[in-house]
């Protein structure tokens, strides 16, 4: 290996504190979650809420853990296409099944 | 050309000796991962699908599952994000040791995650509810328990066994990649200045909880 | 490191001292990209004689009505085998990993991918998902036969995939999904290699069309291949287990399947034409010796295609059983791809008009790609539209709509792919006259093929049907595309033999015997082993033929 790993930019100063900030963070949702369950919230509300929730939790590991915050803008550009293309699989398919007339 | 004089058949230098490119590293990496999320996105495709489908069935199946366990699994699975990077910011700050026992407690978290969820799918499988080989069915057996469900119920636990069994392979993957990162940090191949095998690992760990996020809710909670 | 002839080793001579029984390593091996896109090429065209070859059986067993040569369940399987090694074996992996393989990292002015051992990685899974591909064959062998296989097609539809020849039809669908993990590794590949590897001064607008080309079909791979991944082992599962994710019977939703299925194989089709497209627009500029018309509109029209193909999958459902709300919203978005489609057609013409034509035969195949695309394009448009579609629905119009859209474009854009970039990979030249010949027997072979598909189609021929009732005009017309089938098959073969005749013994050319501008001709013929004795700096655009016409990028 040659020296050219010094040229490897971080701009960041890594620390410990922010991790633990954000593991508490999903551990707080974690607990939200679970405790919203027992709730006796109508089906849809019940679904939303776990995966609004599930949406942030996933937002801070993307963000923080997995550096996102410090990667290039076409880093999250990607990510967002990905999600996107995801996303376009799910609702394209769900113009079928809700709209099906026998069922 | 010359430095493979000797060898039985031609081996081709890399080009690369002198190309270090960790930001391409990374983002190949992500690109794995967008690689993963549809992967599991299809499995969520599908049960979202027959959800709607099923939706008492999934709810009644849903409620048998245990929600204590699969909190105690989330939180270790988030525990083991934590250490992954905790063990990344050692490195960087030149702590070998630390980030070794970082590893090492990954490791462990996800020999739990995997003890808890065999322990899990143990407690099923008493109940009859089990994904056996066809072959190995005898008539009046354990499967046709599952066989005799609502038609919801049984794809509502073929997913699950699925969607939860993937997951668990890629946990395995994952604490086989950390035992040998374990040993590049021993040998200074990761080191401060080059943390790359671990980001990346980190990152394929990260998305290995990411996924777990989505299913905890999806089994244990909306019941 | 002379040795005369040439000033430096080329790619090709960098093992000659290594001659022994084990000198196939030094293919085997390499991690050049260079060699492994010769390797791809080899592997490709091999298994396309195969397929070629169970392609005529099937036309010779249709020529005339009744049972010729083979039986209902043999022609079952000897489709089933055409288009799985077409699709998985050839043209999927053919078109990005050939080309891409060897003139991407050319092209850009790098040294290799960014990653070769996971390139060469990926050539040994195509070569072990190829294996496991054909050594399905010899399952479900039937009484008194000596070779079985899948016979459900391509497109495993349970649930009569779920029902016949377990064996067989799971290790086809193995063999796809393990073939799919190399495409993905190609095409994770290629995106960061274009993104972290351009020569200095090579921005994205100065980028070979065919680069962008490449670029957008490594996004399709890496964002669709694994939902089909999944799925297929989802029913490889289902069989071996108590459950039934596509078995109504057990609760499933067939139906399912095939949105899973084609959520990945609609947007496979533009893997298959985006990097045929991509060659041909670099052929367009070199043989007319003019700037490409509309630069920025071709590159972003290959990533229009291939966004929109992520919107468009259940046109092959229409008659499945689909929400007639699903139904609309597909057939509206299928004529969307028309449009980055056509502004790719009008750019080459425009291209064309005034400029310095010449009609070797890589600007032959090129245009016979446009003339037969055009045909496959908007006859897709019929298949697109609902009503249309309920009549046309699995007869031969649709099997001569995309073989006009895969073999008349991918294919011939292949072709023409490989008889432009044939000097540059083996320093030598085919044989002139030959390639015009053989392009001329493929083109009308081709067209003699599939033009009365069309026909028999409309007139209510049903697709993997065995047999026919015999009427007046379709006997004719099915005879008519069988002589169609063999007429192009001579092609083929004069076409390979004149490629692999010439490898070693071709007359030598010099580096840029077509006059191109983009990069792979500034180095030497064939290749050094890192491309380039000096990484070049770019100043100049890729088709700089010092013409101004409007609507070139560089006013």
């Amino acid at each position: 290996m040659s020296d050219h790993h010094e040229v490897e930019e971080q701009h960041h100063e890594p620390t410990y504190g922010t991790p633990i900030i954000v593991f508490l963070g999903l551990v707080a949702f974690t607990c939200i979650t679970v405790a919203s369950s027992s709730l006796n919230l109508t089906r849809s509300a019940s679904v939303i809420l776990a995966m609004v929730i599930a949406t942030m939790k996933a937002s801070l590991v993307l963000y923080f853990f997995m550096h996102l915050k410090y990667e290039k803008p076409y880093f999250k550009v990607f990510l967002f296409i990905a999600v996107l293309t995801l996303s376009v699989v799910f609702m394209w398919t769900f113009l079928d099944y809700p709209f099906r007339l026998y069922n | 050309m010359s430095d493979n004089e000797g060898a039985f058949f031609y081996v081709s230098e890399t080009p690369h000796a002198e190309h270090v490119d960790r930001e391409g590293d990374r983002l190949a990496m992500w690109l794995f991962l967008f690689t993963e999320i549809l992967l599991f996105g299809a499995l969520f495709l599908a049960y979202s699908v027959y959800r709607t489908q099923y939706i008492d069935d999934f709810e009644e199946a849903a409620s048998h599952l245990n929600t204590t366990v699969g909190t105690v699994n989330t939180l270790i699975l988030l525990l083991s994000s934590l250490t992954v990077v905790v063990s990344i910011v050692a490195i960087r700050k030149g702590n070998k040791m630390l980030a070794v026992a970082m590893m090492f407690i990954t490791i462990v978290c996800g020999a739990a995650f995997l003890i808890i969820k065999s322990f899990e799918w143990k407690e099923k499988f008493a109940h009859g509810i089990q994904l056996s080989l066809k072959t190995t069915v005898d008539a009046g057996g354990a499967s046709e328990i599952l066989g005799n469900l609502p038609h919801g119920q049984q794809v509502f636990y073929g997913l699950y066994f699925v969607m939860t069994g993937l997951h668990a392979l890629h946990v395995i993957v994952g604490m086989i990649i950390f035992a040998i990162v374990t040993v590049l940090i021993f040998k200074d191949v990761i080191n401060k200045k080059d943390v790359v095998i671990l980001e990346n690992t980190g990152l394929y760990w990260h998305i290995v909880d990411l996924i777990w996020i989505f299913l905890f809710p999806l089994y244990y909670l909306i019941g | 490191m002379s040795n005369g002839a040439t000033s430096h080793i080329s790619y090709l001579d960098v093992d000659r001292k290594y001659k022994g029984p084990l000198s196939f390593l030094n293919w085997l091996w390499s991690i050049d990209h260079k060699r492994i896109g010769v390797m791809y090429l080899y592997t490709a065209f091999l298994f396309f004689l195969v397929a070629v070859g169970i392609g005529v059986c099937i036309k010779l067993e249709k020529m005339y009505p009744g049972q010729q040569y083979f039986d209902p369940d043999t022609y079952n399987r000897l489709f089933t085998t055409h288009s799985v090694i077409m699709i998985f074996l050839f043209i999927i992996p053919a078109l990005p990993s050939i080309f891409g393989n060897f003139f991407l990292p050319l092209m850009i002015g790098a040294k290799d991918v960014s990653f070769p051992r996971i390139n060469l990685l990926s050539y040994w899974v195509y070569l072990l998902g190829a294996l496991i591909a054909l050594s399905g064959l010899f399952f479900h062998i039937p009484e008194g036969h000596w070779i079985g296989g899948a016979n459900t097609g391509w497109t495993f539809t349970p649930p009569y995939s779920t029902q016949e020849g377990a064996a067989a039809v799971s290790t086809t669908l193995l063999a796809a999904f393990i073939l799919g993990w190399g495409t993905i590794l190609t095409g994770i590949n290629f995106i960061v290699t274009i993104h972290r590897m351009r020569a200095p001064g090579l921005t994205w607008f100065k980028l070979p069309l065919f680069v962008w080309a490449s670029y957008a079909t490594s996004w399709i791979t890496v964002l669709a291949t694994p939902v089909v991944g999944i799925t297929l082992m989802l029913q490889v599962l289902e069989r071996f287990m108590p459950i039934g994710w596509f078995d109504p019977a057990k609760g499933g939703d067939p139906i399912l399947f095939q949105h899973m299925f084609w959520i990945y194989s609609h947007p496979a089709v533009y893997v298959m034409i985006l990097p045929a497209m991509g060659a041909v627009t670099e052929i367009i500029a070199v043989f007319s010796q003019r700037t490409i018309f509309g630069y920025k509109a071709i590159a972003f029209s290959s990533i229009g295609i291939a966004a929109v193909g992520y919107f468009v999958w259940a046109h092959h459902m229409f008659l499945v059983g689909m929400s007639e709300t699903a139904q609309f919203v597909f057939s509206f978005f299928t004529f969307l791809v028309a449009i980055p489609t056509a502004i790719k057609v009008f750019n080459w013409t425009a291209t064309l008009y005034k400029g310095s034509i010449k009609l070797d035969p890589p600007m032959l195949f090129a245009l016979a790609f446009i003339f037969n695309f055009s045909i496959g394009g908007l006859t897709g448009l019929f298949l697109g539209a609902l009503s249309v579609d309920v009549h046309l629905h699995d007869t031969d119009f649709v099997v001569a709509h995309f073989h006009y859209t895969m073999f008349g474009g991918g294919g011939f854009g292949l072709f023409a792919a490989v008889h432009y970039w044939y000097p540059k990979m083996f320093g030598r030249m085919y044989n002139m006259l030959l390639a015009k010949i053989s392009f001329w027997v493929l083109f009308i072979g081709f067209n003699t093929l599939y033009i009365p598909m069309f026909l028999l189609g409309l007139m209510g021929m049903p697709r993997r049907y065995h047999d026919y009732v015999s009427r007046p005009y379709f006997d004719d017309l099915q005879k008519l595309s069988s002589i169609g089938a063999m007429i192009l098959a001579t092609g083929v073969i004069l076409m390979l033999f004149n490629w692999a005749f010439h490898t070693k013994r071709g007359k030598k050319v010099g580096d840029n015997p077509w006059n191109g501008k983009t990069l792979e001709w500034q180095t030497q013929t064939p290749p050094v082993l890192f491309n380039f004795d000096e990484i070049p700096i770019v100043t100049k655009g890729p088709y700089d033929y010092g013409d101004d016409h409007e609507g070139s990028d560089k006013k």
